[in-house]
């Protein structure tokens, strides 16, 4: 789910965009550090971050009676890091408005901190939660795309009520009306994509095991410790 | 649409004079989020549309259709802001003025800069954008792993289309559980597949003596001092006459 082009007040489009620019910049780092590490990763990270744009332009079957489609940040996540999650999501998003007219460019900021930078974290932070508990790894993929799906569901409602408090009830009355109007397809969504990315995961563990190792990706280090 | 915005952006008039589209686009977008928006959205909308279909000679259909589909969305959160919600012994949502006024105003500009947006995406192929980037000195990285991605974008996209075709000829997506599985495997093939196309790209480069940097041909730049006067012109032209009549009416 994205804010449309526009629909932000100017003041929080550019306050969004600032709490963007950190996270955006350590990522480029962390980009920059890994291609002067491995240079060959350089194609592999590219065709890595189209996978994702294509992965959110399929369509899944939602519980409204129309399509929805996945954001592939979970997945991605699980598979290259944060870091490297919030440069791949920017360039996503930004692609998402110039080839495709979904998102926008002056929401772009607060698009970004929703998805890549919120729905990044958590899904990094569950991931790493379910390894240290040593949760099934299909559960911990399951719980890192669902969460992180519903993590940006929860961001962009909470920026929208911050943008337009209700007239009565201000920005707590706002957010429990965003919150429950997404809730009705972003739920069944977030557990569609978790299942979704749990089955992709395993097929790729079961076929793909050489390329996700070439990425040197957590997904592959507990691949090769489950299937020796 | 994909590939139908990329290619209009690559064939328009104005495909080589990006860095006129960009400041136009800059200049009406500053119009449409920094001036009162009811008094410059219509405005910044007939700039938008007049540059894109009459300039630009973008096709009229395309151009519509891109812009309908959002604006759905926004009928939907325009009714969204018109309603107040209260618990006062109970739930209570009722209609505001107030909201009414936000709503207006919040379509208002929504329209008006994806309009922009719209304009800026149809006339500027990415590959222009991206050569700008570098000159504005945009993180080398970054600009890089742009150029990297949406290469690799329509690869991957025509591979989407040929699976997902060959799953419904086998009725893969007869009902939501198929649906599903359908989904699922085409995700797995698709990622094997761009590692595969990438690992094949890099081989070939690295034998014709790779140094991680893609040169590639670009078409030179036609912008002239004459259109990005032009650019600049028309926003400050809509910015004093949109002042000029929110002070006199």
């Amino acid at each position: 789910m994205h804010i449309m082009e526009g629909y932000l007040p100017v003041t929080h489009a550019i306050g969004w965009t600032a709490a963007t620019v950190p996270f955006l910049g350590y990522g480029i780092k962390k980009l920059g550090a890994q291609l002067r590490k491995h240079p060959e990763n350089r194609l592999l990270l590219g065709a890595s971050t189209g996978f994702v744009f294509v992965l959110s332009s399929l369509k899944i079957p939602s519980v409204t009676g129309s399509c929805s489609h996945p954001t592939g940040i979970g997945f991605g996540t699980t598979l290259f890091g944060p870091g490297i999650m919030f440069v791949s999501g920017f360039v996503v998003l930004l692609f998402q408005a110039l080839l495709l007219a979904h998102g926008g460019l002056t929401t772009l900021g607060a698009n970004t901190f929703s998805m890549a930078i919120v729905g990044g974290l958590v899904a990094w932070g569950v991931y790493r939660a379910g390894a240290t508990l040593r949760l099934p790894f299909a559960l911990s993929v399951f719980l890192a795309a669902m969460l992180s799906d519903l993590a940006t569901y929860v961001t962009t409602s909470l920026q929208l009520a911050l943008a337009f408090p209700d007239p009565a009830g201000g920005f707590a009355a706002s957010a429990v009306k965003f919150l429950s109007i997404f809730a009705l397809t972003q739920i069944p969504l977030a557990i569609i994509e978790g299942l979704l990315s749990v089955f992709v995961m395993n097929l790729l563990r079961a076929h793909a095991a050489q390329q996700l190792a070439a990425l040197s990706i957590p997904a592959a280090q507990s691949s090769t410790k489950t299937n020796p | 649409m994909l590939r139908r915005i990329d290619i209009i952006a690559h064939t328009n008039r104005w495909h080589a004079k990006t860095g006129a589209v960009m400041l136009l686009c800059a200049g009406l977008m500053l119009c449409a989020l920094c001036l009162p928006p009811v008094a410059a959205a219509p405005f910044v909308l007939c700039a938008a549309w007049l540059a894109a279909l009459r300039g630009a000679r973008v096709p009229v259909r395309a151009f519509a259709k891109a812009f309908v589909i959002p604006m759905g969305f926004l009928v939907t959160g325009a009714a969204v802001l018109c309603v107040s919600v209260a618990w006062d012994g109970g739930l209570r949502i009722a209609f505001t003025h107030e909201g009414a006024r936000v709503a207006l105003q919040t379509s208002c500009r929504a329209a008006a800069a994806l309009s922009v947006t719209l304009l800026y995406a149809f006339t500027s192929p990415v590959s222009q954008t991206l050569a700008l980037l570098r000159r504005f000195r945009a993180p080398v990285a970054l600009v890089e792993f742009m150029g990297i991605t949406y290469r690799t974008i329509f690869l991957l996209d025509e591979s989407r289309e040929s699976i997902i075709g060959a799953q419904q000829n086998r009725l893969g997506y007869r009902n939501a559980r198929c649906t599903f599985r359908s989904t699922g495997l085409a995700a797995a093939a698709l990622f094997a597949r761009a590692h595969a196309r990438a690992a094949r790209l890099e081989r070939g480069l690295q034998s014709r003596c790779y140094d991680n940097t893609l040169a590639v041909m670009l078409p030179s730049s036609e912008t002239t001092a004459r259109d990005c006067a032009f650019a600049a012109a028309i926003p400050a032209l809509i910015a004093a006459a949109v002042i000029i009549l929110s002070t006199h009416v």
